[in-house]
């Protein structure tokens, strides 16, 4: 069979099938709506990230590990085990796969991955920050508590305050020689003990403080405190107890 | 005009508009470029007949994404690269395309813009040494080497057709060409006990 044969031989074997109906050419249509299928999956897969890193900005501060930085390096030390790994992890799994996603764009594996890479963290960062600010998670949580939150309402409850042996966050209800009584976003009563550490003078009653220490039973044995600002606290407890003010 | 002297990208506009019997004309025109694409990267011959076969059945199912803003040659090759990555699958051999490669991941600095070759003594003497070479170069390094040297194509249409960072394309090519020299070092020492 020479050259000319052989190439009649595939075109005329597949033209034949197409005549046959054995295979069919896709309509355009199908590749419109894959692509828009595509691009809908990626959005959602990018909302998605948003929101997984938002929660987990939320769910620090209501923790109040948020603030440990500024303990100095006892607090730094602290952070590492207080942080929420899982949606740490959950975050970065699903930022891989979002890249490897995007990479079906010219735009996108045109270039060399590191730069969109960095660009979807970036993106995640920024919007995930925007949105921590905002009043969403608060009252996605206030929604959990009282059982009005299905599917996600477990995310919440779980995760949305997580409970911390050696980090506690609330506001002060009464102040004591060695020691203050506090209020967590759980609203536990705790008592905070100093004897390694000193209260300061600026600790007063309705300041919004984090305080690191060993907790057993409602006694936390302090070794440091430090006073938040309290417009990150109220917007918080705000959300958590009872229904925006305004 | 007739349909023959059309550019491929009318013909597979006319074939998307319902005149299929013209898709013969762009397999007559592509058949012995992909046969010989298809016969460097993979080994066996039989992958070969087959993998052409499929290459052609798959662009005309596929036919009506092919945008004719784009260069037919192109989405074509872009097929054909599918169609040898699912071959190498199927014969389960490892390393054409590695899950993680810092080549893709980190920029690269490139020497020159990864034009077609204009300089026929260039891409023949190129073709030569490649034609001794080929069989003995990673994979990885394979694919780009022969669609630049061999195949004509600019690095901008390489990264279209593996989608790959431009300057990874380049930075393939220039390790290819080094493994190559490598290559003939080595073959001119086994030949003469010393390199030239």
């Amino acid at each position: 069979m020479d050259t000319q044969d052989k190439q009649n031989s595939i075109s005329e074997k597949i033209l034949a099938k197409a005549r046959e109906g054995q295979i069919k050419m896709k309509p355009r249509a199908y590749f419109i709506f894959k692509t828009a299928l595509f691009v809908l999956g990626i959005l959602v897969l990018l909302l998605s990230i948003i929101y997984i890193a938002s929660f987990a900005i939320f769910s620090l501060r209501a923790s109040g590990a948020w603030f440990l930085p500024r303990f100095g390096f006892l607090g730094i030390r602290n952070l590492f085990g207080a942080l929420p790994w899982l949606l740490i992890l959950l975050s970065a799994v699903l930022i891989v796969m979002l890249e490897l996603f995007a990479e079906k764009f010219s735009f996108i594996y045109k270039k060399p991955m590191m730069y969109s890479l960095a660009g979807i963290i970036l993106i995640v960062i920024i919007a995930s920050f925007i949105l921590s600010n905002t009043p969403l998670h608060t009252k996605l949580f206030d929604r959990a508590k009282e059982g009005r939150l299905p599917l996600i309402g477990a995310l919440y409850s779980k995760y949305g305050i997580p409970k911390s042996q050696n980090i506690h966050h609330g506001f002060v209800l009464e102040v004591q020689e060695n020691a203050v009584v506090m209020e967590n976003l759980r609203g536990e009563k705790l008592k905070i003990i100093f004897d390694n550490a000193s209260i300061g003078d600026d600790i007063s009653i309705g300041d919004a403080v984090v305080v690191i220490g060993q907790r057993n039973a409602s006694v936390v044995s302090a070794t440091a405190i430090i006073k938040i600002d309290k417009d990150d606290f109220f917007l918080l407890k705000r959300g958590l107890t009872k229904p925006p003010l305004r | 005009m007739n349909e023959f002297d059309k550019k491929d990208e009318e013909i597979a506009y006319l074939v998307q508009s319902g005149q299929i019997e013209l898709f013969s004309i762009l397999v007559n025109r592509y058949e012995v470029k992909m046969t010989s694409y298809a016969r460097r990267m993979l080994y066996n011959a039989e992958d070969v007949k087959d993998v052409v076969q499929d290459i052609f059945t798959k662009a005309f199912v596929y036919m009506n994404s092919f945008d004719k803003k784009r260069k037919f040659s192109s989405w074509l090759y872009r097929i054909a690269h599918n169609e040898i990555i699912n071959a190498y699958k199927k014969n389960k051999r490892k390393g054409f395309l590695p899950l993680f490669d810092l080549d893709v991941f980190l920029p690269h600095h490139l020497n020159n813009d990864g034009d077609k070759i204009s300089n026929d003594l260039e891409q023949k003497e190129m073709q030569e040494i490649i034609s001794k070479c080929l069989n003995r170069i990673q994979d990885k390094y394979k694919e780009p080497l022969a669609l630049y040297y061999l195949e004509g194509f600019s690095y901008k249409e390489i990264a279209d057709i593996m989608h790959l960072p431009v300057s990874t394309v380049g930075i393939r090519i220039k390790r290819s060409k080094e493994i190559m020299k490598h290559i003939l070092e080595k073959q001119e020492y086994n030949n003469h006990g010393h390199p030239r």
